[in-house]
This record gives C-alpha cells, sequence and structure tokens, in this order.
C-alpha cells in the first residue's frame, strides 16, 4: 500500500471512530472537538458545511461567525487543496468506496468509456447535481427551513452517534439510517459511486470552488506527463478512478470532480509514472534518467 | 400537554420561525449540556434534527453552556444569564395542583425553581404562583408530584385554560 493510500484510509477510519465516539467523549468533559459535519469545532478551528450555511443566508438570516467562517475554511480547503473532503474526512464517502472496492474484486474490469464521452457524462452528472442542488435551495428559501440537510450525507451520518447517545429508539435509528443504507444498497447494486456522482449537494459547492483555483496558481492536484506516460491503448489510470475520471489531462483530472483519492497515481506508479502529486505548476523537471 | 404545541427550545433560541430558519441542526448544543435535557427531535419536515427540552424527561437546569457553542446563532450566544433564557412559560393547573385541589399544602415548585423568588412566588405566603419572570427551564414540571405543572414553549400564543394567573413581577422587575 502507497503511504498516501495508507495515510488517507487512516483519516478515513480515525474520522469514523472519532464520530462514533464523539457525543461519549464530549460527555466526559472534552470539548476541542466538538459537532458534526454540518458545523464542526475541530481545536479551535471551525469548519462547516458550506451547503447548511448557504441555505440559511439563502433563507435570509445572519449566520453567527462560527457558521460563516466554518464554510469559508472548509471553501478555502477545497479551493487549495481540491475535494480532500470527500476521499479523506467523509464517512459516507468512506463506506461507499469500501463497497466500491469489495464490488470491483468481483464485477471489474469494466469496459472504460470513451474518453469524450466520459468527459460529457462528467459534465452531465455535475449539471445534475447542480440542478438538484439549486431546487433544494429554492426549497429551502420557500419552505423556510434548511431542506437540504436530508441530503448531507456527511452531516447526518456524523449525527447517529447522537441520537443512540441521547438514547432514540431503534424505529427513530432505523428510519435515519434509511436513506444512507438505501443509497449505498443502490451503489452496490450498480457498482457505481451514484451518490457522489449524481446527488451530493456538498460535492457541488466543494467542486465549485476546488475548479476555481486559477490553473497557474499553487495549489494540490493530480499531474500528469505526457512525455512519461507510456500507456498506448489502455488506461490504467482511468480504470482505477472510482469515480471514471480521466486523470490524462495536461492539468491531470478535472478539479471539479476529482477528490484527490490517489488511486489513479497507484496504478500509474508501476506503469512509467506520468501521473504525480503538483502543488506548483510546472514542477522542476526532473533529471532524465 | 397538548401534542400541537411546538418544541420547547434550549434557552436563548430566536422565535420559532427564525429558529427552524437559523438552526443548521448540527446537535452541538445537544451534546454540550452536561444534563442531557436536549435532545435532537426525529421525523420529518422543518423540526427534523432540532433541538428540544422535554421537562416530564429531563428539564433544562439553565447552566447557560449551549447558547455559546451554536454556530448559526439560532441559540444567542450572548444569552448567558439564565434570567433571560426565554424558553417559554410554566403553568400551574388549578384542577391538579394540591394547594388547589384538595388543600394540601406542597411547596416543591417553588423550592426547586432556580429562580426562587422571582419566577415563582408564594401568594398570599403560602401558595405557588407563577410570574412573568418565569423562562420556561421546565424543573418545576419535572419535580411537581401530581402533574400539576405545564410548561408551554414562548412560541405558543396560547395557554392552558385551567391555569392559575401569572403574576407580576415581585419588585416591578422586567
Amino acid at each position: 500500500m502507497k503511504w498516501y493510500t495508507l495515510a488517507r484510509r487512516c483519516a478515513q477510519l480515525s474520522v469514523l471512530v472519532v464520530f462514533c465516539m464523539l457525543p461519549w467523549i464530549n460527555g466526559a468533559g472534552f470539548g476541542q472537538i466538538r459537532g458534526s459535519l454540518f458545523s464542526l469545532h475541530f481545536f479551535g478551528l471551525p469548519f462547516a458545511d458550506p451547503v447548511a450555511a448557504l441555505q440559511v443566508a439563502a433563507e435570509g438570516m445572519m449566520t453567527a461567525g462560527a457558521l460563516l467562517w466554518g464554510a469559508v475554511c472548509s471553501l478555502i480547503l477545497a479551493l487549495l487543496l481540491g475535494r480532500v473532503f470527500c476521499s479523506w474526512v467523509c464517512p459516507y464517502g468512506f463506506l461507499s468506496e469500501l463497497l466500491y472496492s469489495l464490488a470491483g474484486r468481483r464485477i471489474r474490469p469494466k469496459a472504460v468509456a470513451k474518453r469524450e464521452t466520459a468527459a460529457t457524462q462528467h459534465a452531465v452528472a455535475f449539471a445534475a447535481k447542480g440542478c438538484l442542488f439549486l431546487a433544494g435551495l429554492s426549497l429551502a428559501i420557500f419552505l423556510e427551513y434548511p431542506v437540504l440537510n436530508v441530503l448531507g450525507m456527511p452531516g447526518e451520518l456524523s449525527l447517529i452517534p447522537v441520537l443512540v447517545w441521547q438514547g432514540a429508539g431503534a424505529l427513530f435509528l432505523l428510519w435515519a439510517l434509511a436513506l444512507p443504507a438505501a443509497a449505498l444498497v443502490l451503489e452496490a447494486i450498480s457498482g457505481k459511486r451514484l451518490w457522489c456522482r449524481y446527488v451530493c449537494p456538498q460535492s457541488v459547492l466543494l467542486g465549485a470552488a476546488a475548479r476555481c483555483l486559477p490553473a497557474k496558481a499553487p495549489g494540490l492536484r493530480i499531474g500528469w506527463t505526457a512525455t512519461q506516460c507510456s500507456c498506448r491503448g489502455e488506461v490504467p489510470c482511468r480504470a482505477a478512478c472510482p469515480l471514471q475520471l480521466n486523470p490524462r489531462r495536461p492539468d491531470g483530472p478535472e478539479r471539479r470532480d476529482c477528490t484527490v483519492c490517489g488511486e489513479c497515481l497507484r496504478a500509474c506508479e508501476s506503469r512509467g509514472g506520468a501521473l504525480g502529486w503538483r502543488v506548483f505548476h510546472r514542477q522542476a523537471e526532473r533529471p532524465e534518467e | 400537554m397538548s401534542l400541537l404545541l411546538p418544541p420547547l427550545r434550549p434557552p436563548g433560541a430566536a422565535a420559532e420561525e427564525d429558529f427552524l430558519r437559523q438552526c443548521v441542526r448540527c446537535g452541538q448544543c445537544v451534546t454540550v449540556c452536561p444534563h442531557k435535557s436536549l435532545e435532537l427531535m426525529g421525523g420529518i419536515g422543518s423540526s427534523r434534527r432540532t433541538p428540544r427540552v422535554v421537562p416530564r424527561e429531563t428539564p433544562c437546569y439553565l447552566c447557560m453552556k449551549c447558547p455559546p457553542v451554536c454556530p448559526s446563532g439560532a441559540l444567542n450566544a450572548a444569552v448567558t444569564d439564565m434570567a433571560h433564557a426565554g424558553m417559554g412559560r410554566a403553568y400551574i393547573l388549578k384542577d391538579r395542583c394540591h394547594n388547589y385541589t384538595n388543600g394540601v399544602m406542597c411547596m416543591t415548585c417553588y423550592d426547586r425553581c432556580p429562580l426562587r423568588g422571582s419566577a415563582v412566588v408564594l401568594s398570599d405566603g403560602v401558595t405557588p404562583a407563577i410570574t412573568r419572570a418565569c423562562v420556561g427551564c421546565g424543573i418545576c414540571e419535572y419535580v411537581c408530584p401530581v402533574k400539576a405543572v405545564e410548561v408551554w414553549p414562548a412560541s405558543s400564543r396560547r395557554r392552558p385554560l385551567n391555569a392559575v394567573p401569572t403574576l407580576d413581577v415581585p419588585g416591578g422587575g422586567v
């Protein structure tokens, strides 16, 4: 396992474990981490679901500082590092990914879609998510409460331990788990990361923020060096991408959709290493061997 | 208590409609409460995952730890004085309270009120009565041996029909 995959799995797992224990830890008097993925207080730093903050703002309410700054922090993080939240933190992303890799052992290799159709598909998928997001936002304005929170999978999942802690009944818990479970089942059947690709409202704002980084500005991305790419005809990097993105573009995979999970890098490593982490636009040329 | 009543919100909550708009349903107030007085609501619709107090189960002890942790301003962080919690108001029900029904002298609500002397006073020196200083924490509802106290949330414009009239605050305070 590569170091970044190991680090990522550790991050995902510890997020899951910490949230599962958080109400009890808070109850014992530790308050440095508190909240949920709708709004989190993390050692003095505020983080918040930008979708939640935007809904409150859209309903015409001024939010207090913590929520506002939390949302700004999350968006800045997405701008600089890309959608790292999705692949390093989001508990739903973790479960979905586990399921995807388990299912992949059974039914892959699949045919990889043509590059052009794949690009169109991703544009359509993002447009679909965007429409859903706008519809939810309008509904929030109309109904005057943050309707989209129901679809805020990371936040919803991080609240489930709180429900357990407060002694909610079995029916309440089952009802709370119904949507995540249904989404996971659908993903297991289809073998695709449906929620992250077509539904998730959080990914719309994070993706839009990630997309906003100018091509030449420094920021974490996955870069592709055409001269080092030795694969002809086959595309192991695209087959490895859990979101079926195409990393073989001059600027790397589309920053709007890429969750910086590093799966394509792992596939590329043994094939010449044309893909690599990039922080600056043009990295100093490596000495030729 | 009527099932149609809006929920009793934590201390410092904005007016119900604004509260529903502002609350991001993050659960911070619920986990910060040392008495486990708050719970996230279930169901669907606007009150889903919003915090409430159910005084019959666990009342609010007015420790005022929740308003400062609210990230969205749905709970006003500036509310740190229990006298300004503004959650609702308690009503003593005439047809249940010992003092009004069978003449047994009971002062449990008076004794346990965190704002004793201003929110609950003894009218005529013996009979507990609620005043306008009551903030609706629900401790009296919790401790009443005959379930003769009901707390109605601030967002409710009505009041129980059989309630003892609410008195003015002794000393003319607000």
